[in-house]
């Protein structure tokens, strides 16, 4: 068993978190809010690591598709 | 640091905690590398925050940053890594990423509106962390498993290996729907099992959502939830996950242990007296 994986899981695990959990504010005293779709974000922060390209693109390489195969 | 309009800042904020906490580490420095993180204290609360420049976390400034996604993952590992060093210090009440106000006043004013949903969330956090615990399904690895176990599809494979190829072709389909049922079947009763084990260990739990998650991820995620867990628990809670991990290893699972983390999943979302309208 792990804690704090490092890498794409740890990513992963944070922006569930951080993006989408917390005490978020609002009201006059705000200066500023990432008052934004942060889970849209968080997909796309995902989506552009560089880790995650390259393991996709080494699993479509690898077969993916053969790997699943048994349940298609 | 009391950052005003003509310097172009402002304050970030992190989280609050109690007044009373231990000092924060040496040299911890913020969202914004330039600045240091500091406690803002209020009678009995304190914030976590420190200077951020407008110029990047002004209101615009800020819209327009979300979409460098190298500064967004790089200024929320930032955001994390303050609130986790900060952990150890007492308990205290994560906020998500991008809370900016004017200046420590306005930190002060965040404080004092938001009193009573503090000082209770606090009390309620005091001894507790979170962990999170997920459970990974190496899909074929299981499928393998079940086929070479269960009565039916062994039944119909063998029954396939004589037909001709026209018949095999719906029955191979058949003996495939049968093993994704019985797969999603023991994934089931494996997960309630297990889950019920790990929620004896913890005084809240939270399921995690991960909406990053997509179809044909392999391994898949088949359980990602949060546990607020007492620290005299954890031993008990690390020794749990010990079992599950072993047994689950076995079975085609993978079970990963991450944490502490800030509670950021045992939080109200919008405290009720957080904000004016």
């Amino acid at each position: 068993v792990s804690t704090r994986l490092s890498g794409d899981v740890a990513l992963v695990d944070l922006l569930d978190r951080l993006l989408d959990r917390g005490v978020v504010l609002s009201g006059d005293i705000m200066l500023s809010v990432a008052d934004v779709d942060l889970v849209h974000l968080s997909l796309q922060v995902l989506l552009s690591s560089v880790e995650r390209v390259e393991q996709l693109s080494a699993e479509a390489e690898a077969g993916d598709v053969a790997r699943r195969e048994p349940l298609a | 640091v009391r950052p005003g309009p003509q310097e172009r800042l402002a304050c970030y904020v992190y989280g609050v905690s109690t007044a009373d906490a231990a000092p924060l580490p040496e040299g911890l420095v913020g969202v914004d590398h330039k600045f240091p993180v500091t406690r803002v204290t209020d009678r009995g609360l304190s914030a976590i925050a420190s200077a951020v420049s407008l110029d990047d976390f002004g209101q615009e400034a800020l819209e327009a940053r979300l979409d460098d996604l190298a500064w967004v993952q790089a200024a929320a590992l930032a955001h994390d890594e303050v609130l986790r060093r900060a952990l150890p210090c007492g308990p205290l009440i994560p906020f998500r990423f991008g809370t900016v106000v004017h200046d420590e006043d306005a930190v002060r004013a965040l404080l004092d509106r938001g009193r009573a949903d503090f000082e209770q969330t606090l009390a309620r956090l005091a001894g507790h962390r979170e962990w999170g615990v997920k459970l990974l399904r190496h899909t074929d690895v299981v499928a393998e498993r079940i086929a070479a176990h269960s009565e039916q599809v062994r039944g119909l494979d063998s029954r396939l290996a004589a037909m001709s190829e026209g018949a095999a072709y719906f029955a191979r389909k058949r003996r495939d729907g049968v093993l994704r049922d019985e797969l999603e079947a023991f994934t089931a009763r494996q997960v309630d099992a297990w889950q019920g084990r790990l929620t004896a260990c913890a005084r809240v739990e939270a399921t995690v959502t991960t909406k990053a998650q997509r179809a044909g991820d392999a391994p898949e995620t088949v359980l990602n939830r949060a546990y607020l867990v007492a620290e005299a628990g954890e031993q008990q809670l690390h020794s749990v996950v010990e079992d599950i991990a072993a047994e689950a290893g076995d079975l085609g699972f993978e079970l990963v242990l991450t944490g502490p983390w800030p509670p950021y999943n045992f939080v109200d979302r919008a405290p009720t007296a957080g904000a004016a309208r």
